[in-house]
C-alpha cells in the first residue's frame, strides 16, 4: 500500500510546490523531517512503553481474561452463530481486549488466529464469511480506551489538559463502532433473498 | 483535579494491586511490556519518518491547505472544519501518515483548539482501515471480500462525522 501511496503524495508535494512557486518552503520541509520523525518517536515512545509496561502487568494477573469475560454478551450479538466456547470465539475476544486496552502489536496475531478459526467453518474458500466480513470491520472501526499515543501527542503540543478528550473519544468510537457492524449486517443482505 | 486526570494514576495503582493480589511479580512484568513498547517504537521509525516526510512537504507545498479550501463549501454543510480533511483522508490509509498529519495540526492549530480536539479524537477514535482489511483477508486468501469495503468505509465516515459531533458537544 505504502509503496503506491507514498511517491504519489511526495511527487504530488514537489508539483504543488513548484506550481504555486513554494519549492523553498518544501525544501525546508524535507529538511526538516528527519529529526521531526526522530522527536515524534521519542514523545510518543515514551507513553507507549509506560502504557505497555502497566498493560503487561494487567495481562500477567488475568485482567485481560476477565474483559474477555465481560465481552461474551457482545460477541454473542455480533456472532450468533458462533459456538460461544469454540476456537474462534476465544480468539475473537482476546483480539477484541488487546483492541481495547490498545495493545495493537498483541492483537494483529490474535485477529489473526481467529480469521484462521473462522475459514474453518467457511464454505467457500475464496469467499468472505459473514462472521468474517464482521470481524473484520469491527477491527477496522478501532475500540479503545486509552489512545497513548494521541495523548502523548497533545501532551507534547501543550494541551491544557491531555486526557480531556476521552469522553469525545469513547462517544465516537463506541458510535462508529455501533454504525461500522450494523452496516455490515445490512448490506449483508444479497439481492433474490440469498441467505450468506 | 477532574476526572480525567485521575484516571492515569487510579488505573495504575489498581492494575498494580491486582498483580500484587494474584501474586505476579508486578516490576519484572511491566519492564518486560516496556521492552515490547520499545522494539514497538523503534519499527514506528522508519514509517513514520517516510510519511512524515510527504506529510510535511505536503503541508509546505500549500497542497493541504488548497484542497481544505475546495472542499470547504461541502465539509462546512457537514459541520467539518475544513482543516481536517486531510487527516480525515489520510487516516484510513495510513497509521503513521495520520499521525505525522495530527503531530501538524496539533503545531499549527493548537492543541486545545476545536479542530486540534477533532483531529486528536479522529485519530483516536479511527483505525487504518485499509490496511486491515488487507492484512486479515490477505492472511487466509479471501478474494471476494463481499461487503467489508462499504461497511468499513460507512464506519469511517461516521467516524469523521461522530468525532466532530463529540467535541461540539462534550468538549465545548
Amino acid at each position: 500500500m505504502l509503496n503506491r501511496l507514498w511517491p504519489i503524495l511526495i511527487l504530488l508535494a514537489v508539483v504543488w510546490g513548484a506550481i504555486s512557486g513554494r519549492l523553498g518552503e518544501v525544501t525546508a520541509a524535507l529538511l526538516s523531517s528527519g529529526g521531526d520523525a526522530f522527536s515524534l518517536c521519542v514523545t510518543i515512545g515514551g507513553t507507549l512503553c509506560l502504557w505497555n509496561g502497566v498493560m503487561s502487568v494487567a495481562t500477567a494477573s488475568g485482567v485481560t481474561k476477565g474483559i474477555a469475560f465481560l465481552l461474551r454478551p457482545l460477541l454473542r450479538w455480533l456472532f450468533p452463530h458462533l459456538p460461544p466456547q469454540g476456537a474462534a470465539a476465544q480468539a475473537i475476544a482476546a483480539n477484541m481486549t488487546a483492541n481495547l486496552l490498545g495493545l495493537g502489536n498483541a492483537a494483529t496475531p490474535l485477529g489473526l488466529q481467529a480469521m484462521d478459526a473462522l475459514k474453518n467453518t467457511c464454505p467457500a474458500p475464496d469467499t468472505a464469511s459473514d462472521e468474517m466480513v464482521t470481524f473484520v470491520v469491527m477491527n477496522t472501526a478501532s475500540l479503545q480506551i486509552f489512545p497513548a499515543t494521541v495523548i502523548a501527542l497533545r501532551q507534547a503540543a501543550g494541551a491544557d489538559d491531555p486526557f480531556s478528550i476521552l469522553p469525545a473519544v469513547w462517544a465516537a468510537s463506541v458510535g462508529s463502532f455501533l454504525i461500522a457492524v450494523t452496516a455490515a449486517a445490512v448490506f449483508r443482505r444479497r439481492p433474490k433473498g440469498a441467505a450468506g | 483535579m477532574n476526572a480525567s486526570q485521575l484516571l492515569m494514576p487510579l488505573l495504575i495503582a489498581g492494575v498494580i494491586l491486582w498483580g500484587i493480589w494474584k501474586k505476579v511479580p508486578v516490576f519484572d512484568c511491566f519492564s518486560s511490556g516496556v521492552k515490547d513498547g520499545v522494539h514497538t517504537t523503534a519499527q514506528l521509525l522508519p514509517t513514520l519518518m517516510g510519511l512524515l516526510l510527504a506529510v510535511n512537504a505536503l503541508r509546505a507545498s500549500g497542497f493541504t491547505d488548497d484542497l481544505a479550501r475546495w472542499l470547504a463549501p461541502i465539509t462546512e454543510k457537514l459541520g467539518l472544519p475544513s482543516e481536517i480533511v486531510p487527516l480525515a483522508l489520510l487516516r484510513p490509509l495510513s497509521g503513521s501518515g495520520s499521525l505525522a498529519m495530527l503531530k501538524d495540526t496539533l503545531a499549527t492549530h493548537g492543541a486545545d483548539s476545536t479542530v486540534g480536539k477533532i483531529a486528536a479524537v479522529l485519530q483516536a477514535s479511527t483505525e487504518t482501515t485499509f490496511y486491515t482489511l488487507t492484512v486479515y483477508f490477505g492472511h487466509c486468501h479471501i478474494k471476494r471480500t463481499r461487503h467489508a469495503l462499504a461497511a468499513a468505509a460507512t464506519g469511517d465516515m461516521a467516524g469523521v462525522l461522530l468525532a466532530t459531533l463529540a467535541v461540539r458537544l462534550l468538549l465545548t
